[in-house]
């Protein structure tokens, strides 16, 4: 599917664009959309479990290195962050056999495709294509397994983690998309996105 | 299984309706000797009936030719048959000859995404073709291609795959039959704009000691699980009558759980419904919802 394929696909509005990555951000930044369901689903709902899980939450480009980036690069960043998100929420679908008993999580990462969908379109209006490998029919299912954590308490708990930092991830992408939006943020080494 | 002593050509023969229609049946050589028989001696059948001598041509020893013009039937069986020994009719080969047409351009193509269940999308197959005839809905995204959705009667498919929202869909119809193959017009949109929210619920109705022309109205939207903001659209009637009164829709245009219905007569029950639709009017309106009654309070005695 050629480059020329795909920008025929994108949407050619910028504001509609930028108001739906922010509606998906302000989705998958609620923790109630993936993160408390886990809680639940693991019988993490006390305390000291969930301060465990949301004190350190794992490592996502924060919110001041995101607003450095110029917008190129911080498509690309959150291009390849969700990429990588998609991946590993692939490999957690592996404790849950039966989909049904988290159906959050399916729909987390049909979300996180269409995120990526319409960030790789911005990035065709900002004239600068991500290198993205070939458009995958929906949902090739393939997981790249993460580490196996020592035992099934850290391993739910490094989900935890993960899960907290993603969702705080999507909520500082939604802020910066927001500035976006309101052309508030002059980024300093590119052409503003030009709205139409 | 016996061999057969010849083959009719087209052996799977779909015709346009009302154009012209040839077939050869060609024997075999060794039937030709085994029968004393050749290509002349061949009749020419269309469900059991012969076919007339003027339509019939001998290509050859082996080959005969028929020729049908104007074709009307929809379907028939077509045979070829040989008189053995110039006398004994003997059934060579038999197909069945289809006629319709090829698809035309499927068109007003659209989608509804009815809360809490997949992608219906629904178009205009135009004219019956009178063949087996595949429609298959395409869906993409710019960088994610999704399963096919196909159906054989052409004019509606639910697709597998859960909506996702606030990403542009491009969704378009082919339609192929053994006589052609058309694409409908492609259409883009975001699924988020095509939905039908279920009825709100949980409606109840209470009146106001204090004023008797009141009502008031709550309610819990659906919407998503809170993703849409909906407005709404509220009638009422008194209980004996047939016909609903509307309240002006700017009333309601923005989302909200509750309303006051004003100006209403005193110790009257009413019945009241409400549905919805995404606040900035893209999408469907709900179904109704189930009906909620109410009595006003009486008047008080003026003093």
């Amino acid at each position: 599917l050629s480059v020329a394929w795909a920008r025929r696909r994108c949407s050619s509005s910028s504001p509609q664009l930028l108001r739906q990555l922010q509606s998906q951000a302000n989705i998958t930044g609620n923790t109630g959309s993936l993160l408390e369901p886990y809680i639940r689903l693991l019988n993490l709902d006390e305390p000291t479990l969930r301060g465990t899980c949301t004190k350190h939450p794992v490592a996502f480009p924060n919110e001041v290195a995101l607003r450095q980036l110029s917008k190129p690069r911080f498509l690309s960043t959150v291009y390849t962050t969700l990429d990588r998100v998609w991946h590993q929420l692939g490999a957690l679908k592996q404790q849950f056999p039966d989909s049904k008993d988290f159906p959050e999580l399916e729909i987390a990462r049909l979300n996180i495709q269409g995120i990526k969908n319409n960030v790789y379109c911005v990035a065709q209006l900002l004239h600068h294509p991500l290198e993205i490998p070939e458009p995958t029919q929906a949902d090739s299912g393939a997981s790249r397994s993460t580490t196996t954590t020592p035992d099934a308490f850290q391993t739910r708990i490094g989900s935890c983690r993960f899960l907290w930092g993603y969702h705080c991830f999507m909520g500082s992408v939604g802020r910066v998309f927001s500035e976006w939006g309101d052309g508030s943020r002059r980024s300093r080494r590119h052409s503003p996105l030009r709205t139409r | 299984l016996v061999e057969p002593c010849g083959y009719i050509y087209p052996e799977f023969p779909v015709v346009q309706r009302g154009s012209n229609f040839t077939a050869d049946c060609v024997l075999k050589e060794k039937c030709l000797q085994q029968y004393d028989a050749n290509a002349s001696y061949v009749v020419w059948k269309t469900n059991h009936v012969a076919v007339p001598k003027e339509q019939v041509t001998v290509i050859n020893r082996t080959t005969s030719r028929a020729t049908f013009t104007d074709l009307v039937l929809q379907s028939f069986q077509l045979t070829c048959n040989i008189l053995s020994f110039g006398q004994i009719e003997q059934n060579v080969y038999g197909v069945t000859v289809l006629s319709g047409f090829p698809p035309d351009k499927p068109t007003n193509l659209s989608c509804i995404v009815n809360e809490g269940k997949n992608m219906l999308c629904q178009w205009d197959p135009g004219r019956e073709t009178y063949l087996e005839t595949n429609y298959t809905l395409k869906s993409e995204w710019a960088t994610q291609k999704f399963d096919d959705c196909q159906t054989k009667h052409g004019a509606s498919c639910t697709v597998s795959y859960t909506p996702i929202y606030f990403v542009n869909l491009e969704v378009w119809v082919e339609a192929e039959n053994a006589l052609g193959k058309v694409s409908s017009e492609s259409i883009n949109f975001d699924p988020v704009d095509k939905v039908k929210p279920n009825p709100p619920h949980n409606l109840s109705v209470t009146n106001s000691e204090e004023l008797s022309s009141i009502l008031k109205l709550t309610w819990v939207n659906s919407g998503l699980g809170g993703i849409l903001r909906l407005k709404s659209d509220i009638q009422y009637r008194t209980k004996d009558a047939s016909t609903w009164t509307q309240v002006p829709l700017e009333d309601t245009a923005s989302s909200r759980t509750s309303f006051t219905v004003q100006d209403l007569k005193p110790f009257t029950e009413y019945v009241f419904r409400i549905r919805s639709i995404k606040e900035n009017g893209k999408g469907y309106w709900s179904d109704w919802s189930e009906e909620a009654s109410g009595t006003t309070y009486e008047d008080r005695p003026s003093k």
